[in-house]
């Protein structure tokens, strides 16, 4: 094997490696560009609400979103660390009323488990419904 | 695609008019993206439903993947609208913007503006912040550049964003403005920073009014509220999906130089 066949085997093997770099490269920030359609391919779950979890010195605020949900069939329970939240629509929702398209599906509950983030006194929890959002408050335990 | 009349591209953002774009003097460019509490996206889409203005031209980001037209009654648009009232040009967009492109946007719609002679840049945007729970009416304030649109916000006693951050395309739109001779406010309403908020895009629509001396009604947004929530609950996780890779949850906190 002459000088020149050793340099083209490095030139290749280089150049191998530069591509497969510039690949991993392009994978890691594809993110950037990418717009995320993130539904799960079963389409989304349209009675599971979206929620906030707000934490001030004292307590622990939990924001759940249920637009339209009947006020008087609210159930709250928490344990072990779980929140549980519970209840039905006004009215029965079918998918297309809200801009779902191609979709036979309704809504006429929310069904919504989380993890409570810290340690609270969940004895001691209350909760408010205001303008389709249930605001859920629970005294934080202080640790000594 | 509708028929093109004009096209430009600008820092790889193309820009498309359907007919020819004329405004009067003093002009507006008012600009929402889905953003915290979906702020921007709410106001945008309910001033189109209130003016209903005229749709003139669309923005269309190549680089963008996955590729992704809209489509209405069969007929494909670029993602980004824009739309025409009298002295208002607004932008609507379909989607938050993902990282990677905002500064290649921000930097080609300022120069797009400069170039239609655009006089005052109006950006919509939430402010996440906890305390959003504890308020029936979300607070609005004002962030902005140019002394013409300083004396603006004194006249109409427009609140001021004391002190903080601000992410995203509007810190471009803040930080440029000036090279673009452009005069920018941005209008920051208090909200849930990933649940959608009606309530707080119409506060800022009451500002927004006031600065382009135009009434718009948000009755209609007040009573579709609910619905406007259901209906946006998967492109405010997708949009705060985005929101998490910009930080801009940092925008509420205070900031190291308190001179």
């Amino acid at each position: 094997m002459s000088w020149d066949d050793e340099f083209d085997l490095i030139r290749s093997y280089v150049k191998r490696r530069m591509r497969e770099l510039e690949r991993e490269l392009e994978s890691a920030f594809n993110f950037m560009y990418t717009f995320p359609l993130g539904a799960p391919p079963y389409g989304p779950s349209l009675d599971e609400p979206l929620h906030e979890i707000y934490l001030t010195d004292k307590e622990c605020v939990v924001i759940i979103d249920v637009p339209l949900l009947d006020q008087t069939s609210i159930t709250v329970e928490a344990e072990e660390g779980k929140l549980r939240i519970e209840g039905r629509t006004r009215r029965t929702i079918k998918a297309n009323e809200i801009g779902y398209r191609l979709m036979e599906r309704e809504i006429s509950r929310y069904y919504k488990e989380l993890s409570i983030p810290v340690e609270c006194n969940v004895s001691e929890m209350s909760y408010s419904f205001r303008n389709g959002r249930i605001v859920i408050r629970m005294p934080k335990i202080e640790k000594t | 695609m509708p028929q093109v009349k004009n096209e430009e591209e600008i820092e790889g953002v193309v820009f498309q008019e359907y007919d020819e774009l004329e405004l009067a003097s003093p002009s507006f460019l008012v600009v929402g993206f889905p953003d915290a509490g979906l702020v921007g996206g709410i106001s945008i889409s309910h001033i189109i439903r209130e003016l209903n203005p005229a749709e003139v031209g669309g923005i269309d980001i190549p680089r963008l993947s996955p590729p992704i037209v809209f489509v209405r009654d069969g007929e494909a648009k670029p993602p980004i609208k824009l739309f025409k009232k009298g002295n208002m040009l607004l932008v609507a967009s379909e989607m938050p913007l993902p990282p990677g492109v905002i500064q290649m946007f921000s930097y080609a719609l300022l120069e797009y503006a400069r170039r239609r002679r655009v006089d005052y840049v109006i950006g919509i945007t939430g402010l996440g912040i906890g305390e959003r729970v504890n308020k029936e009416r979300p607070l609005v304030y004002a962030a902005y550049s140019g002394e013409k649109i300083k004396k603006i916000i004194g006249e109409k006693k427009i609140q001021l964003f004391n002190e903080g951050a601000i992410l995203g395309p509007f810190a471009i739109f803040l930080k440029e403005a000036r090279r673009f001779r452009l005069d920018t406010i941005v209008l920051l309403a208090e909200t849930f920073p990933e649940l959608p908020d009606p309530e707080a895009a119409s506060a800022a629509i009451e500002v927004l009014s006031k600065i382009i001396d135009t009434k718009i009604s948000i009755e209609k947004l007040l009573e579709e509220a609910e619905y406007i929530r259901l209906r946006n609950k998967e492109i405010m996780k997708q949009t705060a999906r985005m929101m998490s890779q910009v930080g801009k949850s940092a925008e509420a906190q205070p900031s190291l130089l308190y001179t």
